[in-house]
Parts: structure tokens; sequence; C-alpha cells
């Protein structure tokens, strides 16, 4: 195991049978990549990941590490868990209670010997693992006298140490208070590009989805609604309703221009346009994603001057539809204008936006498909999360 | 003491011995497997396991004889089919100790496995560890203070193992001295003996040595274990009196 091995991208396709439940899902994530698994509670995210680890029977399908079979029903290939080694961690941490801090971190190593008493190898993965996630004042103490955000670091450190294939994480933040959830999940956020794995993501808070996903699987009483890259997927708004109701919002992928230090904002470059959204910690010219909500989102025929709204985006309306539990009210689907600079020719349509209004505001403005439209929001609307 | 009570010291030292160490493993797999799986007719063997404690010791002495031999000088079951026959010793005061000692152990083991987290044995096979590897490095270490503690008190209930062992003296070898355990002997003396009181004495006091080192070490593994269990359970982010 001190060898390195190349990382490799896991493919799944299972058929899993839960009561009442009948499961199918498939998918592919490259190394460095996350892929997120979303849907309502009771949906089989987490049947999935545990299948995958090979700590739940499957009906069938095929699982893979790059080229590598680790199951295959129709080949009769089953690899047990510990050949495979794709780790697998939830919220509740389970760490080893009888063992201290650094035996459990060094637990992946192999040899913890007779009753855990083995002696362990120091390996480079272990000092870095260590330093990165600042374990060193902890590496005595017993799991009991951890805090749950330092029970969360020393799973996630000792997930890593092992040199796992891949990394499926089952909602890893669901014990942490609030308040510690945000440096956590910045720090999971960078075992990506720290540790080239594929990572399967499962979470109900939007804003961890947000954060990591690269690509975004729904799945829905068992099945797959839809799969794609993040921002597409969770920018639409059928899918998001479906998953967040009033507070479905698009994601808009950008990169931070200025900070605006007298009036504390900052403006973001979303394809060419420029959003302001309140100050961000986030330096200029890193990547973001912001979240707007659908329904904070006022649209326009040409830019109101006499308004609060910071924010006025040009777009073309795509789509109406009604959107609601009853149809109630309407969405209106539009793609922003990609502003290109001189030279700069980009063929790729614009980021997919969405607003949810009245049926009757929709009536009254005459909005149709093929409409040009200025999109309003507020710079308070807007949630910013790094993103890369 | 006279050779007759070493004898039966000796003797029964080796009956507790050898039925522990058939005991352990057979309580341990039955307590996991019965607080780990479920399945449909667990509660019956369930029910068989911990019958031996609910049943007059004299029942289950009556019925070894029935089905594996030496009632009314026929040969049983065990005869019939094997050609084999049950001797007093060791084969039926082992089995007669066994029977009553496992349901004991169950007993005491079971709320053990059932107290430690189901998901780090599949947490450790993530990481790497056989089943095996796991059992050794996990299952164990957790779950040694109360597997102690089961010995203790199976050593002591193998020891003085006498209602079904008594059956099977009478039965097997109604008038012959010694070559017996020590509470049977203890019996023996008291019927059969001149200065039976003495040697009824001195194997009683030997008996009580033994039971209260064996209890002293069984309390001292619930004891760990349940400290570790409440630990395991404390809320987080409560000050803790090591930290």
């Amino acid at each position: 195991m001190t060898e390195q091995a190349i990382p490799r991208a896991l493919s799944i396709e299972l058929r899993l049978q839960q009561p009442g439940l009948d499961i199918r899902a498939q998918f592919r994530v490259l190394p460095g990549r996350v892929c997120a698994l979303v849907g309502r509670a009771g949906s089989g995210k987490s049947a999935v990941l545990k299948a995958a680890a090979g700590l739940m029977p499957a009906k069938g399908g095929r699982i893979a590490l790059g080229t590598d079979t680790v199951y295959d029903s129709a080949a009769r290939i089953n690899m047990p868990a510990h050949e495979r080694r794709i780790t697998w961690l939830d919220a509740h941490t389970h760490l080893f209670p009888h063992l201290n801090v650094k035996a459990n971190l060094q637990y992946g190593l192999g040899g913890a010997g007779f009753m855990g008493l083995g002696f362990k190898r120091l390996t480079p993965e272990f000092d870095k693992v260590v330093s990165w996630l600042e374990l060193s004042s902890l590496l005595t103490r017993r799991p009991e006298a951890l805090t749950t955000s330092q029970r969360v670091k020393v799973a996630l450190g000792r997930a890593l140490v092992s040199q796992p294939n891949a990394l499926l994480l089952d909602d890893p933040l669901g014990e942490v208070p609030p308040h510690e959830q945000e440096s956590l999940l910045e720090l999971f956020a960078e075992v990506p590009a720290r540790f080239s794995l594929p990572m399967v993501l499962v979470s109900p808070r939007m804003n961890e989805v947000i954060r990591m996903a690269d690509e975004v699987v729904i799945l829905h009483e068992g099945r797959m609604a839809s799969a794609g890259p993040a921002a597409q997927i969770l920018s639409d708004v059928s899918l998001s309703t479906f998953l967040e109701g009033v507070h479905a919002g698009s994601v808009l992928e950008g990169e931070v221009k200025r900070h605006d230090i007298d009036w504390l904002l900052s403006e973001v470059d979303v394809q060419g346009q420029r959003v302001t959204v309140p100050a961000t910690l986030h330096a200029v010219s890193s990547k973001v994603r912001l979240k707007v909500r659908a329904r904070d989102i006022t649209l326009h025929r040409t830019v109101p001057t006499d308004t609060t709204c910071s924010n006025h985006l040009r777009g073309r309306i795509t789509q109406i539809m009604l959107a609601g539990e009853h149809g109630t009210y309407g969405a209106v689907g539009m793609e922003l204008d990609r502003v290109l600079e001189a030279g700069d020719l980009q063929l790729k349509s614009g980021a997919p936006i969405w607003a949810l209004l009245t049926r009757k505001s929709i009536q009254q403005m005459g909005l149709a498909p093929g409409q040009p439209v200025v999109l309003s929001f507020k710079a308070m609307a807007t949630t910013v999360s790094a993103w890369r | 003491m006279s050779s007759f009570e070493l004898e039966a010291l000796s003797l029964s030292l080796q009956v507790a011995v050898i039925t522990l160490l058939i005991a352990t493993p057979l309580a341990v797999v039955l307590a996991m497997l019965m607080a780990r799986t479920a399945w449909r007719g667990k509660v019956v063997l369930d029910t068989l396991i911990l019958l031996p404690m609910g049943l007059p010791p004299a029942v289950i002495g009556f019925a070894l004889l029935a089905v594996l031999g030496g009632l009314s000088g026929r040969g049983g079951w065990l005869h019939d089919l094997t050609g084999l026959s049950l001797s007093f010793y060791p084969g039926g005061a082992i089995l007669a100790a066994s029977i009553m000692t496992v349901p004991l152990m169950v007993r005491i083991l079971r709320p053990a496995f059932e107290a430690t987290d189901p998901m780090l044995l599949p947490v450790a096979r993530t990481l790497g560890a056989s089943r095996m590897q796991g059992w050794w490095t996990i299952t164990l270490p957790l779950v040694w203070p109360a597997v102690a503690s089961a010995m203790a008190l199976g050593l002591t209930a193998a020891w003085g193992e006498s209602g079904a062992t008594l059956v099977l003296a009478a039965a097997l070898k109604p008038h012959q001295l010694g070559d017996t355990t020590a509470p049977v002997a203890l019996v023996q003396a008291l019927l059969n003996q001149q200065d039976g009181e003495d040697a009824a004495w001195h194997l009683a006091l030997v008996s009580l040595l033994i039971a209260m080192a064996a209890i002293a070490i069984s309390e001292w593994g619930r004891q760990r274990w349940r400290r570790r269990w409440q630990a395991r359970l404390r809320p987080v982010g409560l000050p803790t009196p090591s930290a």
C-alpha cells in the first residue's frame, strides 16, 4: 500500500433492493471530481453508497475503478469491502472508541495488530493529513474527548491516511452544529485538489452540494431523475423546486473581479456581465458560485432606473411553464447573454437561470419565449460560495 | 487434606477449565449472532440457549441420561448411533457443566455486543481490514472486559455445577466413592464418610475462595465495560475529566 496508487475513475452502475424501494443508479466520477447524489429522504442515496463500498449486497450491476472491476453481477465478481478500499464516511464518524486519535488515523495503514497493539508505520500521507487537518495536538486523545467537529476531522483523516481508491461521504456534516459546518465544509472542499480521488457526496444541505459538486445526480424514489454538470442541474427550476420548494434557485458560476472597500461590496463576472454581491472574502480572480433564488428575480423590458436592485443582467426567455404544487405560479426559464470581449468568440450557450412569477405577472408583461429581458435582483439576494 | 479431597478438587478444576474452553467460543459466537443479526426464528434459538437457566438442573441431568444413554442399562441414542457410551468423567461432567455455563455466558456477553456500534466493523473493512482482522483489532478489544467477566463467572459455574452432575453421578456410578467433582464429592463425603464433615468443610472453603476471586474479576470486567459504554454515550461537547 505504500506505492502511490494511480488515481482511477469510479464507475457505478447498481441495482439495489430495499424494502419498498427498487433502486437503480448509474454514474461515473473522475479522480479529483465530486459527484453529489441529491434527493429527498428515502430516495436510496445512502444505500447506493453502502453498496458501492461493499457494505451492503447489491442486486446487480457493475462497479469499477478505472478498468478494474470490483463488482460485476454478470461476471460474478464481488470483491470484499477491504479489497475494494472504497472508503465510506458518515455523520456518526464511527471512530474506534478503544484507540486514540493517532491509532485511529493509522488504522488504515494495516497491521493494527493483535488487539490493536501492533506497530504502525508512519507514512508521508499520515504527516500530510495531520498537518493539513491540524490534528497534531489531538493525537493522544480518545475519541470520547473530542468535539463533534474534531471527530469529523479525525474520521476524514483516517479515511485519507488509508489511501483509498475513492471516498464516499454520506452527509458527513450532519451531526456538526451549524456554526461549525462552514469551516469543515471548506476542508472537505479541499480534498479533491489535495488527494485526487473520485468522491461521491450525499447531503441534504444545498450549500454543501453547491460548494463541492462538479456533477449532480438526482435520485427520486430509487430512480435517477436527472444527472449532469452541477450548475446546469442545480439551475433547472423543475428539479430544484422538487428539492427545495420555494427556496429553489439557480446557480451561476463566475469569477471575482473587484472588491469595493468603501461600500463593502464585491463584483463577480458572470459570462461577461457584472453581478454585485455583499463583500466576500474570496480573492480577486477566484472562482465562485452564486446562488439566486428564483423567486427573488424580477423581470423588466429595460433596465429600471428607480430601484434598489443593483444587479441587472441581460438574457433571453427560453421557456415558460407552470410550477408549484398545483401550477399556482409560473416559472420563466432564461439564458443569460454572454457578453463577449472583442475578438473572443464563444459559441457555448449562456447559463440557465429561472424566475418564479405569478401567472398574472407573466400575462400582464406578455412574456413569451425568444424575448430579450432584463433580470434584476438585489445584491442581498445572492449567496456566494467558493468553487474550485 | 486427604487424597480424596485433592482428587475431587483437581477433577473439578479440569472439568471447569475444559468446559470453559468449549463454552467461551460457543457463547461468544452465539452472543454475537443474537446481538448482531435479525432473522425469522431467532426467538426460538434464543429460548433454546437460555432454557437451561430456567430448568431445574436435575432435569438437565435426566435429559442428558435419556438422550445419551445410561438409563436402566440401555445405551441410548449415542450408543445406538456411534457405539460410544456416556461415562461420568470426563464426558458427562463436562457436557453437563457446558450446558449450564453457556446460557450464563451468553447472558453476560450479549449486552456488550449490543452496546458496541455495529458500524465499526464495516468501517474498519472499508479501511482495508478483513473480517478476521476487524474482529481481532476492533470487536475483541471492545468486548474483552465482558468476555473476561463471562469467563470468570463461567469458571465458577462450571466448577460448582452440581445439579445435573449429581443426577449423572447417581445414575452412572451409584456406589462408587471418589473420582468425582468437588460439589459431588462434598455430597458423597457427607453421605458416606465418618469424618465427612471435615472433608465437606475443606471442599466448601476452596470453592468459596474460587468463587470470590472469579466474581471479583467478573465485576471488574463488567464495571470496565460499563464505563466504556457510558463514555461512548456521553453527550459531545461536555468537558471530560481527562481533558
